[in-house]
């Protein structure tokens, strides 16, 4: 069934995009991972604008992460006053990230850059989760002691406006969970996902916050600050097309449903190598787009 | 039926007000309604013409938008805007229908003269170009190509169906790209070569309905839009994790 989309002014396959909702859902529920990395490709493959895909796919965020995030709510597990900083540095970021997308737009660069972006996110995350999940199948080590060694607490403790934080027993400087924020809220408004990825171990080895505090945290941090990109979003550049969102948000439920099911019969590190495999070929078909001859050399931009 | 009623409308409307005019059309509709299942649509136009052996063209021009037309070239392995030419004006859809007769060698040169025609409108499209050579009659080409390619501007007119010496009959489609707003029918009459007649009707195509709401929600009241998209998101959401728990 075909359906206009008033926002896309333009007319697709119903679905297509459910299917689409359901495959990205279904990958959320097996690997616990937000999905809008891979969201927001598909739907510029199918010919949706790039604008109106990042700023769409903010709603399925919410939606994936309202879902999560009660389950740890319940059990007191989103610390959130740490999480109120990180969204002061969020809101900052989306700022910024609208701002910078207006101006790629206004430069005609922005399926470039957008495309760029994704391909060295997806590209180094890929590598990295496909390394790990090698590793981890042959030699039974864990990462964790490789990122131990990256943190200098010295540095980290040597920053001003230190604050303390109870839930999560930290005394430390509110522009570490600001910054986090910052780079979240950046990825958030230009590339529409919710930077779990990067969250998560983020708030593990930089943060130093107790990992069980950390799924839930992050959640609510995306939550609030895809809400407050999808509002931005949809004043400044009205790019918000809410008849796609539904039709995303309803395939992604059902699609985490079977995910969920599905997540029971694949182990930890054998899941980390699918999810890099299926990060890394769309990274690739991203890759070719951009560097093999188009058909059509032209792109017409109408204002 | 209809079109039974429509003819006796236009002979009615043509014998009361059209002395002055030699040439009077009608379209069969005012609007055409996006609907939520919008595949495309028709605006069929109906005409009545004095003198015979006058020859006529109607032209179905879209809403008028700034256009910029980039072109790729190879940067450091990848493809990337590079050159880029501005076109203003550019109708978001034309199609037109004349009684001359294509195989005629002069109807090209007469309706380019009166400004009909693909040749016309690029001859009068205001442009500016950014780009190294001179490549204006390449960015014409690729601009409708690629208007060509969303099924708003077309390769060969459309024909008129006359009814009788007088009476025509014309169809344009409308595809499910076609951008929404004013939308002007041009007719045209033609005697030896010139235009002695000429006047436009309008028409819209806007979205209706649910369509309608949502796009004047994004547009007038974005910030409520926005809130009611995260709450649908939130909600669907929370509903999906209540889902979960039970099975």
């Amino acid at each position: 069934m075909q359906i206009y989309l008033p926002i896309a002014e333009m007319s697709v396959a119903v679905e297509l995009i459910i299917a689409l909702g359901a495959f990205v859902g279904f990958i959320s529920g097996v690997f616990g991972v937000g999905g809008g990395f891979l969201t927001t490709p598909l739907l510029i493959f199918m010919g949706i604008p790039s604008s109106v895909a990042v700023g769409t796919q903010g709603s399925q965020l919410i939606a994936a992460g309202t879902s999560g995030v009660m389950g740890y709510w319940r059990r007191g597990h989103v610390d959130f006053l740490i999480g109120s900083i990180m969204l002061i540095g969020g809101f900052t970021g989306t700022i910024i990230g609208i701002i910078f997308f207006q101006f790629i737009k206004s430069i005609g660069q922005i399926d470039l850059i957008i495309a760029l972006l994704y391909i060295v996110m997806l590209g180094s995350i890929g590598v990295m989760m496909l390394l790990e999940g090698v590793f981890s199948t042959f030699k039974k080590k864990s990462v964790k002691s490789e990122f131990n060694r990256l943190k200098s607490p010295s540095l980290i403790a040597r920053l001003p406006w230190k604050m303390r934080f109870p839930r999560s027993k930290l005394y430390i400087s509110v522009l570490i969970p600001g910054g986090i924020g910052i780079v979240s809220g950046f990825l958030v408004s230009t590339m529409g996902v919710g930077g779990g990825f990067l969250l998560v171990p983020a708030m593990i080895y930089i943060l130093g916050m107790p990992p069980i505090l950390v799924a839930g945290t992050s959640l609510f941090q995306i939550i609030v600050t895809s809400a407050f990109a999808t509002i931005m979003h949809a004043s400044v550049s009205n790019s918000v097309d809410i008849m796609l969102a539904i039709f995303l948000v309803i395939g992604g439920v059902i699609g985490a449903q079977f995910g969920l099911i599905a997540s029971r019969k694949v182990t930890g590190a054998r899941a980390r190598i699918i999810l890099a495999l299926i990060v890394l070929a769309v990274c690739v078909q991203l890759g070719i787009q951009l560097f093999i001859e188009p058909i059509d050399i032209f792109v017409a931009v109408i204002e | 039926m209809t079109r039974a009623i429509i003819i006796l409308l236009l002979c009615f409307g043509t014998f009361y007000s059209a002395y002055a005019q030699e040439l009077v059309i009608q379209s069969a509709r005012e609007q055409i309604g996006v609907t939520t299942g919008f595949d495309g649509s028709e605006i069929i136009i109906f005409g009545d013409r004095r003198d015979p052996q006058a020859d006529i063209a109607i032209v179905v021009e879209g809403p008028l938008s700034k256009v910029t037309l980039w072109e790729k070239e190879r940067i450091l392995g990848a493809w990337v805007n590079a050159s880029h030419a501005k076109f203003e004006n550019v109708p978001g859809y034309y199609h037109y229908a004349t009684s001359l007769s294509q195989e005629d060698k002069n109807t090209e040169g007469i309706l380019r003269k009166n400004g009909i025609g693909y040749e016309a409108l690029f001859d009068m499209l205001p442009t500016e170009i950014k780009s190294k050579s001179n490549k204006l009659k390449i960015f014409q080409a690729a601009l409708r190509n690629k208007k060509e390619e969303e099924n708003v501007f077309f390769n060969t007119p459309t024909e008129i169906t006359f009814m009788t010496d007088h009476f025509f009959k014309v169809e344009f489609k409308i595809p499910p790209s076609a951008p929404t707003g004013e939308y002007k029918i041009h007719n045209y009459l033609i005697k030896e070569g010139e235009v002695k007649e000429h006047s436009f009707d309008v028409f819209k195509v806007e979205q209706v309905g649910l369509n309608a709401f949502i796009y004047n929600a994004a547009y007038n009241s974005s910030v409520i839009y926005a809130l009611i998209c995260v709450f649908l998101a939130a909600f669907t959401g929370w509903f999906a994790s209540i889902l979960k728990v039970k099975p």
